[in-house]
């Protein structure tokens, strides 16, 4: 019997136009693991809320969902209660109680399990959860991904049979979230237990998903299992879910996916291992026909000609050429092997070169020079002399683990907290004797968090009164600063239409999605027209799809002539569009380059695609470089 | 708040006969105004303030709270003229050494009576406190730990946002108070509206895991072992003989209209030998756990 | 209203002219029985609370207010003579009504004082609050608590309660005679705290009531727990 039977289900929120859900027809069998994907608002939440019934929206339902033969409404509570787990996205929220050991036993205690039976429960998942080093602390002093995995542990004390879990990890660093997600693959692995989860992190995820369901407004696009889908959706050209699929995947299928559906036996890579033997095989495999027959290879070459291709997806157009167009190169390689592969890198630098000199004026924004911070008298210093030179124009991606003072530089420059010694310099002029107002007009912060912005009962209430302090503080700074070329309102106008807020502006900042909100509190910030834009993470949590979206809507920023700095743990986003990166370690600005050069010289700091293909191709960085030099 | 440092002697009791102890304590603090009585418990409570966590606590409050002390045994004079033996005369008003006495004693009452809190604070920590209340009113006891967890989240969330208000440019320092306040308000919008709409979400939490379909059990247990039985047997003897000498006036102190001389008898010096060892129970326990580690350390 | 309700409200009447009396009658044992006394007060209102069909959105209304209430004191730490509490309190109690009202205030005043330390005061805090947001909750359909200047008044005379019911508790216990002259000294003492607690409270009323109140009336329908009888404060519209 299926564990779930999901019939005809719609959903309408009250007072909407529109269904959130549109029937969904969906089965899931007993220890699968569903992996949920699709953009923000295409019902992966409102899917998995309706799947427990303690947690259902107040709206119009139709169509049936049963659970293990019966009815959802017909389950007895304590079943559903129990059998039935939940995760949330945010690990603040969902904890009620005040220490680990009182949130771990707020469950059992709810169902009122006796004493020793709870203490022996707790026993077992402290052991499987590792937790015995912070079972005494009170919830506030745990670290995000613990505050995750306390919520698991929480659930898992009722031995639920099956987990929902609504972007668990869209909050957490990624190495917590790599954590979170293995904790689930032994659950799922270990325990048998079966496991819906909504997520963008289809690198970790697509590897241990039985089952692929792409959600798109409120409808099941794709479902099936990850080869299959995956496949239908290149063959299918859907340029829309290709950013939903792992990237070392969409290597394999841009190389070859019309020789690999030719062959089904070969199955897609899903990691970089995986991805890395198949290259490899290819190319071995590649070499030894070429050498055979060395005069067919140079007729396909010659075949080949065909406008180089700007868009991600280009080779879909002409996949088997391409496929062709890499067997050849490859194997010109092996055959070549060194001077192919100096000609290529040098062929590689000059190009950057070029890139270089258009992409940089030249003269420099921000210069922080040997700040040295600590937040208590004998707390130990969180920078440690870092220096960083910001130029105009730039886009600064910086990198750098957890504690290793990233959001402290951030504060630094944005002046919330003064260094013990170093200063910094905005073009040449010191922050640090500039009056908070000048500071503030010149250079803007966005907080992960876009909740913090929010003051007023409506968007637009909320930006009216964000110029109208503006203009305040620009009176009484007695109008130094920069004049403007075009009104506030204008400049607001065109924000709204830039990051298409001009629907919502009459809602209320809270009725916002996340990315809207975070839209909002960007317009809010760059109001004051800052030369400097600071952003905390900006694509935390974000799906493929905005994240493309805000990458060009940041570009618009920046040829506005705002430069951006940006801290983040997205390496990929920062591969595509960063102009320059810099690892933040220990206090202290380690290493700081233009993008590829500084990925290239990286080994885990750097992207998917270089990870997987580096080794043959040393420049390639992003799916556009493979395509680039496929094209050559 | 929070842990004690100490989490054995006293402090390793059943909390029900901690807090048992400490409601015995303060009642005598409030009701005893013998001298004899005052000084021997505010000499224990120092000690237990000490073996706790090493003066540290005492040391915090202890100035703030000798001032509230001095205030009050001086000032009682000025206000009161009760008494027969007149010192002198101050403004026309005589000033009686009765009255000067009862505002010492009433002085060292009250150090006493803030002191025992220093101490209960230490040993009866806040999830003692709820697990001795939740079998009583389960739902006050869940209110309070709840919102004892969101203070350090919101706490955290008012600083961010003001963090936010700062870089923005709104929060400027040396401004007007009128300015302050305002601003101030502004944070505080940010968070109502922020945390209460994202409590709708920790009320999904709850209910997706059982809260509110019948009566809950408690995963903490204290069991009552050998040891507390025993001291709870030595505070039930020794209690009760203070309440009955109380009762009968054994311990009563005059201080009008003359200051009562030292009167000895039986009853009195029993009953306050049982005050003596009933105040000493947790510096016997203490002590006995500090010689215990010393004795330890000097045997390795 | 209904019989408990009822009970309930007499029985703290009852339990607060107890407490006037009691200074009166026993001598001796003014402190011990105060605090029996101030427990008599509060208690009615915890035992209307465990008793009382909740759904856990409510529960955590009622924590969530006391927990911002506890909190309010810190964007104005560079202010000390600044006391939003009692706004906060009242400003809960006038969107949810007394007995919300009173446990917010309560519960902020137990949580605080378990980060500050419990005390002897800590009873009489919790009475003090929770009596500023029962009285809040209980007047605020009444014509002055919709208008501006009652609630002003209102806020006024609380900041000033405030302070001297807190007042008493040593009085009572730490004085050999309550003169006039004791309550006068000990008035004029904390005559500057309680007109910096009133004042706040007027100041806050007056520009943030609005605002509050709409932000309130919103969770208040988010919360499912709107009905007709609402909202004392005609919020103005947001510019």
């Amino acid at each position: 019997m299926a564990l779930y039977q999901i019939e005809h289900v719609s959903f309408r929120y009250p007072e909407a136009s529109v269904a959130m859900l549109a029937d969904i027809n969906l089965t899931v069998e007993e220890g699968e693991f569903v992996l949920l994907c699709g953009p923000s608002g295409s019902g992966k939440t409102t899917l998995l809320r309706q799947l427990k019934r303690e947690i259902r929206p107040e709206g119009q339902r139709g169509g049936e969902i049963r659970y293990r033969g019966s009815l959802l409404d017909d389950l007895e509570k304590r079943c559903s209660i129990e059998e039935i787990g939940m995760v949330f996205q945010d690990p603040d929220n969902q904890i009620v109680m005040n220490t680990v050991w009182q949130e771990l036993t707020f469950a059992m205690e709810n169902l009122g399990y006796p004493t020793e039976q709870i203490q022996r429960r707790i026993g077992e998942l402290v052991q499987f959860f590792d937790m015995e080093d912070w079972l005494q602390l009170e919830v506030h002093e745990l670290s995000g991904g613990q505050k995750q995995l306390l919520n698991l542990a929480s659930v898992m004390s009722l031995r639920p049979k099956v987990l929902l879990l609504d972007e668990p990890t869209a909050q957490l660093d990624p190495i917590a979230a790599k954590e979170f997600i293995q904790l689930l693959a032994r659950i799922n692995e270990e325990l048998s237990m079966t496991i819906i989860i909504s997520e963008h992190r289809v690198e970790e995820l697509f590897p241990l998903a039985s089952r692929i369901v792409m959600l798109k407004a409120g409808e099941v696009a794709y479902a099936g299992e990850p080869q299959e889908t995956m496949r239908e959706i290149w063959n299918g050209r859907d340029e829309f879910f290709m950013p939903y699929l792992p990237a070392v995947s969409r290597l394999f299928l841009g190389a070859g996916g019309m020789d690999a559906w030719s062959r089904p036996e070969q199955s897609i890579p899903l990691t970089v291992k995986a991805g890395r033997h198949w290259i490899s095989e290819y190319t071995k495999a590649l070499a030894e026909s070429l050498a055979r027959t060395p005069a067919e290879a140079s007729a396909l070459t010659d075949g080949v000609s065909g406008p180089p291709s700007k868009t991600s997806f280009a080779p879909l157009n002409h996949g088997q050429t391409l496929n062709e167009q890499v067997i050849q190169q490859t194997a010109q390689r092996v055959v070549q092997q060194a001077e192919r592969k100096d000609g290529l890198q040098s062929e590689w630098q000059a190009e950057q070169q070029t890139e270089r000199q258009a992409e940089r004026p030249g003269a420099s924004l921000l210069e922080c020079r040997d700040l040295f911070f600590t937040y208590e008298k004998h707390a130990p210093l969180v920078l440690k002399g870092c220096s960083l030179h910001i130029r105009q124009g730039e886009f600064f991606t910086l990198f750098g683990g957890n504690g290793s003072g990233k959001s402290t530089l951030l504060y630094q420059i944005a002046g919330v907290r003064k260094p013990q010694r170093g200063n910094i310099f905005m073009e040449g002029k010191s922050l640090l004797r500039s009056s908070t107002a000048e500071r503030s007009r010149w250079i803007g912060y966005v907080a992960q968090n876009p909740l913090l912005y929010f003051t007023r009962d409506t968007v637009r209430a909320q930006f009216k009164d964000r110029i109208e302090r503006l203009e305040l503080s620009l009176e009484q700074g007695g109008r130094r600063g920069q004049a403007f070329t075009v009104s506030r309102q204008e400049r607001l106008y065109e924000l709204v239409e830039l990051f298409e807020l001009k629907e919502s502006l009459d809602q209320h900042p809270l009725d916002l999605s996340g990315g809207q909100q975070q839209k909002a509190a960007l317009i809010l910030v760059l109001l004051a027209e800052p030369r400097l834009l600071l952003l905390d993470e900006p694509t935390k949590g974000l799906d493929p799809t905005s994240k493309m979206k805000l990458a060009a809507q940041l570009e618009a920023i920046r040829e506005r002539g705002t430069t951006i700095l940006m801290v983040s743990h997205d390496i990929e986003f920062a591969a595509h569009y960063a102009t320059r990166c810099g690892l933040l370690f220990d206090g202290k600005l380690v290493a700081a380059d233009e993008t590829r050069d500084f990925l290239r010289d990286n080994y885990f700091y750097t992207t998917i695609i270089h990870r997987t293909a580096g080794e043959f191709f040393p420049a390639a960085m992003t799916m556009k470089d493979i395509e680039m030099l496929w094209e050559k | 708040m929070g842990r004690a440092d100490m989490v054995y002697g006293f402090s390793g009791l059943h909390p029900r006969l901690c807090l048992l102890y400490f409601i015995v304590l303060l009642a005598a603090c409030m009701m005893f105004q013998h001298p004899v009585y005052l000084l021997a418990s505010l000499l224990c409570i120092i000690v237990l303030l000490f073996s706790l966590d090493g003066g540290r606590a005492l040391k915090k409050v202890i100035k703030g709270y000798l001032l509230i002390a001095l205030i009050i045994s001086i000032s009682n004079p000025l206000f009161s003229s009760r008494g027969a033996t007149i010192l002198f005369y101050m403004m026309d008003r005589p000033v009686t050494l009765e009255a000067i006495a009862y505002g010492a004693i009433f002085a060292l009452s009250l150090l006493n009576i803030l002191l025992a809190f220093v101490a209960f604070n230490l040993v009866v920590t806040p999830d003692k406190l709820l697990y001795l209340l939740t079998p009583y009113a389960p739902r006050t006891a869940f209110v309070i730990t709840v919102t004892l967890r969101f203070v350090p989240l919101l706490t955290r969330r008012l600083q961010q946002i003001m963090t936010i208000q700062k870089v923005m440019g709104y929060l400027q320092p040396g401004g007007s108070k009128k300015h302050l306040m305002r601003e101030g308000m502004e944070t505080m919008h940010t968070l109502v509206g922020w945390s209460l709409e994202e409590a709708l979400q920790t009320a999904g939490s709850m209910r997706a895991r059982g809260y509110g379909i019948g009566r809950r059990s408690s995963g903490t247990a204290y069991r009552m072992d050998r040891r507390d039985r025993l001291v709870l047997w030595i505070m039930t003897v020794t209690g009760l003989n203070i309440v009955i000498g109380a009762l009968f006036g054994v311990n009563h102190y005059e201080v009008y209209p003359r200051l009562q001389g030292w009167q000895w008898s039986v009853q009195l010096a029993i009953h306050l030998l049982s005050y003596a060892v009933f105040l000493a129970i947790p510096l016997a326990m203490n002590g006995k756990e500090w010689l215990h580690w010393r004795f330890i350390k000097s045997n390795m | 209203m209904g019989k408990i309700k009822r009970l309930i409200y007499t029985g703290s009447l009852i339990a607060v002219i107890l407490l006037l009396a009691a200074v009166f009658w026993f001598e001796e044992y003014y402190l011990p029985l105060s605090f029996l006394i101030i427990g008599l007060a509060i208690v009615p209102f915890f035992i209307r609370f465990e008793r009382k069909k909740l759904r856990a959105e409510e529960i955590l209304l009622v924590a969530m207010l006391g927990a911002i209430a506890a909190v309010s004191r810190v964007p104005f730490a560079p202010l000390p003579s600044v006391q939003p509490t009692s706004f906060v309190i009242i400003m809960a109690a006038l969107a949810f009504g007394a007995e919300t009202g009173f446990l917010v205030g309560s519960i902020a005043a137990v949580v605080s004082n378990i980060f500050l330390g419990q005390g002897p005061w800590t009873p009489w805090q919790m009475f003090c609050w929770g009596m500023i947001g029962f009285t809040a909750g209980l007047l605020k359909d009444t014509f002055w608590m919709k208008r501006m200047w009652g609630r002003n008044i209102f806020g006024f005379l609380w900041g000033f309660l405030f302070g001297w019911i807190m007042n008493l508790w040593f009085l009572i216990g730490f004085y050999d005679q309550l003169s006039w002259p004791v309550f006068a000294s000990a008035y004029i003492a904390s005559f500057y705290f309680d007109l910096a607690h009133a004042l706040s409270n007027v100041f806050f009323l007056t520009l943030f009531s609005g605002v509050w109140m709409r932000i309130l009336i919103r969770v208040k329908s988010k919360y499912g727990l709107l009905n007709p009888e609402d909202s004392p404060i005609k919020s103005p519209q947001s510019p």
